[in-house]
């Protein structure tokens, strides 16, 4: 099937054709065989007419005899008895001069030229009366009324019938129709329904009607959405647990420690300092927990089914003056040499989520870097691109681990990672988010100035266009 | 009005069955159906061209052009449907979607060549009947009905096939258009019976007593299997010979379909 619209609008249109026309054609043929009769009957009381202008008739009591076989059927006979047409004539005086056998011996309708109602034999008529203008004569004609208009409904009937029984033939096939055109969506809704609630497969189905199509289109795209958020929602879960699991567990070893400590009740001048010291690993250690949570809230904050877009225009050069400026107390602390260069570069994105990307970049480069190291950071113009760059003096990242750094809570090195660097493994999986949700691109490359890590993200400059 | 209907009825179910098949079975086969307006622009202009010169044409060749034009319709009508035919196997194995142009004309072809002879008789009817005899009304309004009733029913044929499925809608429309092709190839023979290029003096069976060609069975027969009720060795030679054909590629199509029984739904 091409299209619903088509298929009822072609198929309900060739029906009524269909059924006007055969039942039209019908109504044709009946229509003019009934006419046939009316007119061969009409003949008929012609030639019984001139009948009576032979002088043989007024020997037969002024009525025409008729040979039986001119008229055929007993349904004519009844007919052409019911259809007869009486006749008199009367000369100027008002005395009857001739009349045909049914008719009465009075005069039947009153002595005025034109067509009258009349009333005899127990019947209405339907009369002419005209007079001869030359000698006077009154001629009188009549037809019953009740058949006249018995033979002119049968006529109109036999043209109006089949259009009258056709209208419940179309009425059926029409119901046949629609069901066959909405049958489609009978069983698209059949097959989304008898889903498993676990089942997030795209639903597949064959020769889906045109006005279908966007709508099979739509719930597969939900269905993949779905699939991927569960999906990452479950990983989210299991990997958070995961790396809340060890922080917790330290605490609860140092405050075991501490409640011991109290338990022996011991004043003595050295378990305080250590009691004190385990105080302070205990508010480190909440530190931590709390910039744990604080990223992860970050994370799923910026995921891209969570994100409410809020862009504004900005100059991500001043953005990135802003956050180093704002972090440049950690640089000076690893005596760290800094460049920021660039010119002004105007794109359309959240400010709080760009800010963001910068701070971890730039916190990234430094963590990483040596004591002493150098680290750059450029923001250019690049054909239709907007380019933030960051690159250092640091051990870089091997080629292969990549495509892997952006994973949620990994860490260069997995568990055996350099334990003087802190870090929660969440940092390049948001910039990563951030970057997907302004479509910007970002990649891993040796740095040829530095000999560290160069970390390039290039905005698009439609993204500007789409935020005038 | 009741001659009228007949006749143009009796034309245009003949065209319609063949433009029905052709659209069903190429729309079961990825392709558009762009081609119609084309088929309807040069049957159009053909049929007038044909009916507006026919005293010319039928004086060509000794006075044997009409039955050679016609000869002429018939057979590129039959060839181009015998090509569409042999190449639905081939378009089931391809992996592409795309149509090859040669078939798109093989369709024009045969449906236009179908079309300009049904169309051409309903011109000169209705001109010499209709408006020249001054029954305009009449024999317009039976013409009306008549083609109503004709495309209506077409309308049915065509989402009839495409109910059937893909797979039975192509195997249907094969032996419909082999049958149509095999009849079409018949009355060019008689034609040319007619036109005297082929002798056709031996008639092999009379059957007019049992389904007359004038007859509305008649009819139907004519246009579905070519049917005639006193046919020439000739004809009959070229019937039979058309029909072993038609056998051999519709279980060239039946094989196709159940080897690759996926391609048909992969090209969808």
């Amino acid at each position: 099937m091409i299209s619903i619209r088509w298929f009822l609008t072609l198929t309900l249109i060739a029906l009524i054709v269909l059924v006007s026309f055969l039942s039209s054609l019908r109504g044709y043929r009946e229509s003019m065989s009934e006419a046939e009769i009316l007119f061969d009957l009409q003949l008929l009381e012609h030639v019984k007419l001139l009948g009576l202008l032979n002088p043989a008739s007024y020997l037969e009591g002024n009525a025409l005899v008729l040979d039986d076989n001119i008229v055929l059927t007993s349904a004519e006979v009844e007919l052409s008895s019911q259809l007869e047409v009486v006749y008199q004539i009367f000369d100027r005086d008002g005395r009857l001069v001739i009349r045909s056998e049914s008719s009465p011996v009075e005069n039947m309708a009153a002595f005025e030229s034109g067509y009258q109602q009349a009333e005899f034999n127990n019947y209405q008529w339907r009369a002419l009366v005209a007079q001869d203008p030359r000698d006077g004569h009154w001629v009188m004609a009549a037809q019953r009324s009740d058949v006249r208009y018995r033979l002119a409904e049968t006529v109109t009937l036999q043209a109006v019938l089949p259009s009258v029984l056709a209208v419940p033939i179309a009425g059926l096939l029409i119901w046949l129709i629609v069901g066959v055109g909405l049958r489609p969506i009978q069983i698209l809704a059949a097959v989304v329904r008898a889903r498993e609630t676990s089942d997030l497969r795209p639903v597949e189905l064959h020769d889906v009607p045109r006005e279908l199509t966007p709508l099979t289109q739509s719930t597969n795209e939900l269905l993949m959405r779905l699939a991927l958020a569960f999906d990452r929602e479950k990983r989210f879960a299991a990997d958070a647990a995961h790396e809340l699991r060890t922080p917790i567990s330290i605490l609860k070893v140092q405050l075991h420690n501490i409640l011991h400590d109290l338990h022996e009740k011991k004043t003595a001048r050295e378990d305080h300092d250590k009691s004190a010291e385990s105080l302070r690993e205990i508010g480190e250690g909440i530190d931590r927990l709390a910039k744990l949570i604080e990223q992860i809230l970050i994370l799923n904050r910026t995921s891209p089914d969570q994100y409410m877009q809020s862009f504004s225009r900005m100059d991500l050069l001043v953005l990135a003056r802003d956050v180093v400026s704002s972090e440049f107390e950690q640089i000076l602390a690893r005596d760290q040499v800094f460049s920021l260069t660039g010119e002004s570069a105007i794109i359309v994105g959240d400010v709080t989520a760009l800010r963001s990307l910068v701070q971890n970049l730039l916190i990234n480069a430094s963590k990483y870097t040596p004591v002493g190291g150098q680290i750059s950071l450029s923001v250019t113009n690049e054909q239709n691109l907007v380019v933030l760059r960051f690159e250092d003096s640091g051990p870089g990242i091997p080629e292969c681990e990549y495509s892997r750094v952006f994973d949620r809570f990994y860490r260069l090195g997995g568990d055996h990672h350099d334990p003087s660097v802190s870090g929660s493994g969440l940092g390049l999986a948001i910039v990563k988010h951030i970057a997907e949700m302004h479509e910007a691109d970002i990649q891993f490359s040796r740095s040829a100035s530095l000999g560290g890590l160069c970390v390039t993200v290039s905005f698009p400059l439609n993204n500007v266009e789409r935020g005038k | 009005m009741i001659d009228a209907v007949v006749l143009v009825l009796r034309e245009v179910m003949e065209a319609m069955l063949v433009c029905c098949v052709l659209l069903a079975s190429s729309h079961a086969l990825g392709a558009r159906h762009f081609w119609l307006l084309a088929v309807t622009a040069c049957a159009l202009a053909g049929a007038l061209l044909y009916a507006v010169n026919l005293a010319e044409v039928t004086t060509l060749f000794d006075g044997r052009g009409q039955e050679l034009v016609n000869v002429l319709l018939l057979v590129v009508s039959s060839v181009s449907l015998f090509y569409y035919m042999s190449r639905i196997p081939v378009m089931l194995l391809t992996t592409s979607i795309a149509v090859p142009a040669a078939v798109y004309i093989a369709i024009i072809l045969a449906a236009a060549g179908a079309l300009i002879r049904e169309l051409a008789e309903i011109f000169v009817y209705v001109f010499s009947y209709g408006i020249a005899a001054g029954r305009t009304v009449p024999v317009l309004s039976g013409a009306a009905i008549g083609a109503g009733v004709g495309v209506s029913t077409g309308v049915f044929l065509y989402y009839g096939l495409l109910w059937l499925g893909k797979k039975r809608c192509l195997q249907v429309s094969v032996v419909v258009m082999g049958l149509i092709s095999a009849g079409l190839l018949s009355q060019a023979t008689r034609f040319l019976v007619q036109a005297g290029l082929v002798p056709g003096e031996h008639v092999v069976w009379d059957s007019s007593w049992l389904v007359a060609e004038s007859t509305l069975i008649g009819e139907l027969l004519h246009a579905l299997i070519g049917y005639d009720a006193t046919p020439s060795m000739e004809q009959m030679s070229v019937y039979l010979m058309s029909l072993f054909f038609v056998f051999i590629l519709l279980r060239r199509v039946i094989s196709t379909q159940s080897t690759y029984n996926n391609a048909i739904q992969q090209k969808a």
